[in-house]
């Protein structure tokens, strides 16, 4: 297993004048091919910690390697290149674009990646939805889709670029049981592929499926 | 991200998205009234100009003799006020112009007007006349006798016909006596070979307008005429350029002279138009800007978990501007084309219209491209200020904070 994050950082807020902390020493590390859970209660943190693990918010103190790499210090189109390649993300709302097709949705990231032709955007879009069961929802627009498969539709985007990391934030939350179990069911399969899947959820669900299950308490870890 | 990628999926999310209809209809009426109202504005000071050149009564000034000329010869007053500055010519107000019955067809006439070397058209085809020319006349290419039914088109005589038959005047002579006009039994008949045409339409003229050598004008109105003439010597002084007529008026005045503008135009309907279509361009730009702003901010706000995805996938705010640019020009872009059509579409309809009567055929549109030129670039320059604007303010924002914005 190749470790493809690792953090040790701090991170805290100015709010009128007084500093709020959110993170105080705060280690963790990510390797691929497990299935992490992240959980807590709201305000625990969890939404600043997908931002700085997903690259888009890098003011904090301390050092973030990504694949051996220090992110800490790169610029804004760095990171954004960084971001489309090895991150791919899954949203709790789904986030479709209403008014693209399943297949246009995945093609999406693919657009700014310059190692996908765009000869070979289509075929691949239209590869990750078959892998996840929607090879006859391809030209369907979101609103024609159910939740379920709604939230399929933004696995396969977030794999358009083969990334080695998915992020989860919620992504059962507006969903029903049976789909619940479908999602992470995808996800346990993802992580067993290689990849690095990391899910923020309030799902107690999710500890079946997790690897690793961390529990973030007042800006720390605790596995 | 190639410029084939940007476009294709905006069009895409334009032709999916129903509710750019509504920026589509803003941009197409703020273009339609910008363009209309530009264009009436032109047209009415385009129209003043054109009369005012073609028309020579607005720079004649008609100058009137004192007393002390009733003693002396006529050709003293007009060689005084030749002697003018930027006076062109300077003839018996007489001699100017006079409507006279057709031989053997009393009931229609001929405008007769005197054709001396600045009241002639610019343009003849054929051979012009001179000032000691006799028996000749320049004719309009479309002579129209019966002025009385104006409207009606369908008795147009072509002027090749004139060429052939030339134009024969029937005028009964009176005399005076005792101060009034009594008809006499005699009358005055003199042929008119035509040996040029002009075009009455260009030179503001009616249809049934002929011009005749000074000399023949002269003769004509001696014999037939003479009944009429003014006790006091009058002259048409004509002025080379209509900025020129007040001073000249006033050196008239200075000579004890007293003179009137042949022709004056109501320079305060133009100015009246001029200010309405301004006021009218002011509040559709403003009307634009503001209605698009409002529009787009709803749009980019309808939009901002898009704009929170496409920057946690890795899209550059660049790449983030550039298509809702590319969305909102493709918009702008399809508004133009349509104004467009639909213009040209009302200006060849009215045109079509204006064509059916006579005196309006003058009054064909005229529209210029800079017309179309300025409503479209508030079009165009709208949508772009507003979407950068926009755009500035949310390159600052988070992708997670605007995908949670909702």
């Amino acid at each position: 297993m190749k470790e493809v994050i690792n953090l040790n950082i701090e991170k805290s807020y100015i709010l009128k004048h007084k500093i709020i902390p959110v993170f105080k020493d705060l280690k963790l590390s990510f390797e691929s091919g497990k299935f992490y859970a992240i959980m807590g209660h709201s305000g625990c943190g969890k939404s600043t910690l997908i931002n700085i693990m997903g690259l888009l918010d890098n003011e904090f103190k301390g050092e973030y390697f990504l694949n051996e790499k220090n992110v800490s210090k790169l610029s804004n189109k760095e990171l954004a290149n960084l971001r489309n390649k090895e991150i791919g993300f899954i949203f709790q709302e789904f986030l479709l674009d209403k008014y693209l097709k399943a297949y246009e949705n995945v093609i999406f990231p693919m657009l700014v990646n310059k190692d996908i032709l765009p000869k070979e955007r289509k075929k691949r879009a239209l590869e990750l939805l078959n892998m996840l069961g929607l090879e006859d929802r391809v030209n369907h627009f979101p609103k024609e889709l159910s939740g379920g498969e709604q939230q399929r539709v933004a696995i396969a985007r977030a794999l358009a670029n083969n990334p080695n990391i998915i992020l989860a934030d919620e992504p059962t939350g507006d969903l029903d049981e049976e789909n619940e179990t479908k999602i992470f069911n995808i996800l346990k399969e993802l992580s067993k592929k290689g990849k690095c899947v990391i899910v923020v959820s309030h799902s107690n669900e999710v500890k079946k499926y997790a690897d690793i299950v961390y529990k973030l308490q007042d800006g720390k870890i605790m596995e | 991200m190639s410029f084939k990628d940007i476009l294709y999926y905006s069009l895409l999310r334009v032709k999916r998205n129903k509710k750019n209809i509504f920026l589509f209809i803003i941009l197409l009426i703020g273009c339609l009234t910008i363009t209309g109202a530009l264009t009436y504005k032109n047209f009415i000071s385009q129209n003043v100009n054109d009369l005012i050149n073609k028309y020579l009564g607005y720079r004649t000034v008609i100058a009137i003799a004192s007393f002390e000329y009733e003693d002396k010869s006529d050709e003293e007053f007009y060689n005084e006020l030749k002697k003018l500055d930027h006076v062109l010519e300077v003839y018996n107000a007489d001699y100017n112009s006079i409507n006279v019955p057709l031989l053997n067809d009393e009931d229609n006439s001929v405008s007769l007007t005197n054709g001396s070397t600045y009241s002639l058209p610019k343009k003849i085809i054929g051979k012009t006349i001179k000032e000691d020319d006799t028996g000749v006349a320049i004719c309009p290419i479309k002579f129209k006798k019966n002025m009385e039914d104006y409207y009606n088109t369908d008795d147009f005589i072509d002027g090749q016909e004139l060429i052939k038959t030339g134009i024969s005047i029937n005028v009964p002579i009176y005399d005076k006596v005792n101060g009034k006009l009594i008809l006499t039994d005699k009358f005055y008949q003199k042929k008119y070979n035509v040996i040029g045409l002009y075009d009455p339409v260009t030179n503001g003229n009616l249809y049934n307008t002929c011009y005749i050598s000074p000399k023949d004008m002269k003769e004509l109105f001696d014999i037939a005429e003479s009944a009429n003439k003014s006790s006091l010597p009058i002259a048409h002084v004509i002025v080379d350029d209509l900025k020129n007529v007040d001073s000249v008026r006033e050196t008239i005045a200075d000579k004890g002279f007293e003179s009137f503008n042949k022709t004056t135009i109501n320079y305060d309907y133009v100015k009246e138009v001029n200010q309405i279509c301004n006021i009218i361009i002011i509040i559709s730009c403003i009307g634009i800007f503001v209605l698009t702003i409002l529009y787009i901010k709803k749009i980019n706000n309808d939009n901002l978990q898009n704009i929170g995805i496409q920057k946690a996938y890795g899209y550059s705010n660049g790449n983030i501007q550039n298509f809702s640019m590319c969305e909102l020009l493709i918009i702008s872009f399809i508004s133009i084309f349509i104004s467009f059509i639909l213009a040209e579409s009302c200006y060849l309809i009215i045109n079509i219209f204006f064509k059916d009567y006579i005196n309006l055929k003058e009054r064909i549109i005229t529209h210029s491209m800079l017309n179309y030129w300025f409503g479209f670039l508030i079009i165009l320059v709208v949508p772009i200020i507003t979407n950068s604007l926009l755009n500035l303010f949310y390159n600052k924002k988070n992708a997670i904070n605007l995908i949670r914005k909702k």
